[in-house]
């Protein structure tokens, strides 16, 4: 309608968000094989793609976070949709966390968790498709966005439970130095996290729709 | 008028004592009761449910502008309200009218339907003007005309809402750049336009207290020289009892509706509350007494379309059909029950 | 003017207590100066002013809420209000974490470290410039408000840049024990953590301007 441009215009910087989240976290997946593949260079480089894809998603935010302060939205609801935004950007920002982590230390990993740390980070990148589909879809249709938020958080307690198996291999099992340990494991809550931050959103729109039920 | 005269008017008035004038009242100070009562919380309700207002600053100041506007602006009001033009409306009639329209409210409440006072009595009186001129003598365009306004007053609401949002939004984005001082804007707002809403509910709605005894002449004949005496009388007296509804009885909505539109920042409770009072306002000016309720649903439905969003449930759709349709129907049907009951048909 | 006095009262408080931030941090770096000059003894008592300084902030914090739950502010921006006084307080409380971990746990960190170190200690404490402008403006004219938070933002950056450069050389130069770099690592990421803190204030504040928009 025509008099609510504004509104409609952070409905589609919010989509362009989470392009650049979604963007980010394939090259932060793609950045973590690369590395488990060995190719330590490759990786240094790949990672520096996701800080880049980070960077433009903070942009994006930018321009959102301009437009609900020029008056989108009532302010009750406006505050939430600024929440919900630094929410999604906190996304990108951990997993170039992980990344720039991953590179600078460059822990050698046990081989034989290569295969699990590849299932945490595709389990943890996937939690974000259910986002995505609330985003787009009408938030006001409430029973399937509630359901979208249940997905979420079934996904992030996927990657939960690998992560807790990763952790428990990593500190019973494996035959490491307690340092290196340390560094492996922290790289590992890290990874999980990105679900996390994702469920956080997830959270956070329930908020918003809880409200929007005038 | 002197107090002394008023006083005089009230208790030496040939029908007895200032207890039976009371008495006789009793259906229409209950439906001023209860438009104190009820519609306060559309005036301060998000107010104070947010904390912004002190309840009892805000329940006083409903008592005191209710009655200036009763007085100031309400008479106007009583010599239209009537829908028989050519018989009488006694005082049993008058008690008739107002007790049904008192009962459809309780009743309907009781129910935990959605009601309005004002609509209620505008049935109560429709009834008795059935009764009294058959339902070819009554003023059927007339009424039609009323239900008409009450079509209107939401949708005007709506539509002022929009169009301050719209622009006084833009000017105060541009004038007021500091936080600390747009809370005193808000702050002075609420109180100002509560204050303004106030009276436009006891102008506009007071008429249905004591508009009917008006006409049966309890304060003077209304056909006379006196008439604005009379009707000012009448209206300070249904002031006072749209005044005390709001200082006894109107927490507990004030409280529920405040919260229900809690979406209401403190700029929209304003400009919900001024666009309520203008479309109130406006149809004082043209006689016919409206609902507060409805004014402030359409303010706030305008308030939402101007961001894009739908307040609009079927739950208040609902709330608003009921009373259109609903009250004063029933309220018509009790009025012309009693009034048989007591042998007055014909 | 009169009918104000509340509101006018929780700006003085608010000044006092960013006034006593200020002044923390700068113990705050102070002490860190001194530990790396090898005065683990003075740095010890100066690490104790940083957390008296930190109950200090505290108890004006304290005032500020008991003023600000006695009424002053429209609930709809108090709420903010409380967020932000919130959030500064943290910055002390991140500070007195950094210096107190580094104390107790007396890392002996690398001589070529020591320039780096100093400089992100002073990058993170330049941080806090433009939030106390952002505050002494009484909270604001917005496009200067968010061209401040904007800067926090660039300084938050630069910090984060010399925390890069430093856990890189940590990690990949130093020949010290990786459990000595995971300590010393962890020390550089809390030293960076208070430039975090500060933009979390600017975020916050963010929040607050949007909310003046109609």
């Amino acid at each position: 309608m025509f008099f609510d441009k504004k509104e409609q215009q952070v409905k589609e910087f919010m989509k362009k968000h989470l392009e650049k989240i979604r963007e980010c976290l394939a090259l932060f997946e793609k950045t973590i094989s690369i590395y488990l593949d060995g190719k330590v260079e490759e990786a240094s480089v790949s990672s520096f793609s996701v800080h880049k894809k980070e960077h433009e998603a903070d942009e994006v935010r930018r321009d959102i976070l301009a437009q609900l302060s020029d008056g989108a939205f009532l302010p009750f609801i406006r505050e939430d949709y600024i929440g919900i935004v630094e929410l999604i950007d906190k996304i990108a920002n951990r997993a170039k966390t992980v990344t720039q982590t991953m590179v600078i230390e460059a822990p050698k990993i046990p081989q034989e968790m290569h295969a699990d740390i590849r299932t945490l980070t595709s389990k943890a990148v996937m939690t974000l498709e259910p986002l995505i589909q609330l985003a787009e879809g009408p938030l006001l249709d409430k029973p399937k966005s509630m359901a979208l938020i249940q997905e979420i958080s079934a996904r992030e307690q996927a990657a939960d439970s690998v992560e807790f198996k990763l952790l428990k291999h990593l500190f019973q099992e494996v035959n490491i130095s307690l340092a290196e340990k340390i560094i492996i494991g922290d790289l590992i809550k890290l990874i999980s996290e990105i679900a996390d931050a994702v469920e956080n959103v997830g959270d956070k729109i329930q908020v918003l729709i809880s409200k929007q039920a005038v | 008028m002197s107090i002394r005269r008023l006083n005089a008017l009230i208790l030496l008035h040939p029908e007895g004592a200032l207890v039976i004038v009371l008495a006789k009242l009793f259906g229409g100070l209950f439906l001023g009761w209860g438009i104190g009562a009820n519609d306060s919380a559309n005036i301060f309700g998000t107010a104070v449910a947010t904390n912004s207002v002190r309840y009892k600053t805000a329940v006083i100041l409903i008592a005191i502008f209710a009655i200036i506007g009763a007085v100031v602006e309400g008479p106007k009001l009583y010599p239209g309200y009537r829908f028989d033009e050519g018989t009488t409306i006694t005082m049993t009639l008058a008690f008739v009218c107002t007790f049904a329209a008192a009962l459809t409210v309780l009743g309907l409440t009781y129910l935990g339907l959605p009601v309005s006072c004002s609509q209620a009595a505008v049935g109560g009186l429709m009834g008795i003007a059935i009764l009294g001129s058959g339902l070819g003598g009554a003023n059927w365009v007339k009424l039609g005309g009323w239900a008409c306004c009450w079509v209107l007053n939401p949708i005007g609401a709506a539509v002022v809402a929009f169009l301050v949002v719209k622009f006084v939004g833009a000017l105060l984005n541009r004038w007021v750049r500091r936080i600390d001082i747009l809370d005193r804007v808000y702050k002075t707002g609420l109180l100002v336009f509560g204050c303004y809403g106030a009276f436009t509910l006891g102008a506009n709605n007071v008429v249905v207290s004591t508009g009917p005894f008006f006409q049966a002449g309890l304060f003077g004949d209304p056909a006379r020289y006196q008439a604005n005496h009379a009707a000012l009388i009448a209206a300070a007296l249904g002031g006072a009892s749209i005044a005390i509804g709001a200082l006894t009885y109107s927490r507990k909505v004030m409280m529920t509706v405040g919260q229900g539109i809690t979406l209401l920042d403190p700029f929209s409770a304003l400009v919900a509350v001024l666009a309520h009072s203008v479309a109130m306002h406006i149809f004082t000016e043209f006689h016919v007494p409206v609902s507060s309720s409805q004014a402030i649903v359409g303010a706030v439905a305008g308030i939402g379309l101007s961001k894009g969003m739908n307040t609009m449930n079927s739950k208040t759709l609902l709330t608003i059909f009921s009373a259109w349709l609903l009250t004063p129907f029933i309220s018509a049907a009790i009025s012309v029950a009693i009034a048989w009951g007591m042998g007055m048909g014909r």
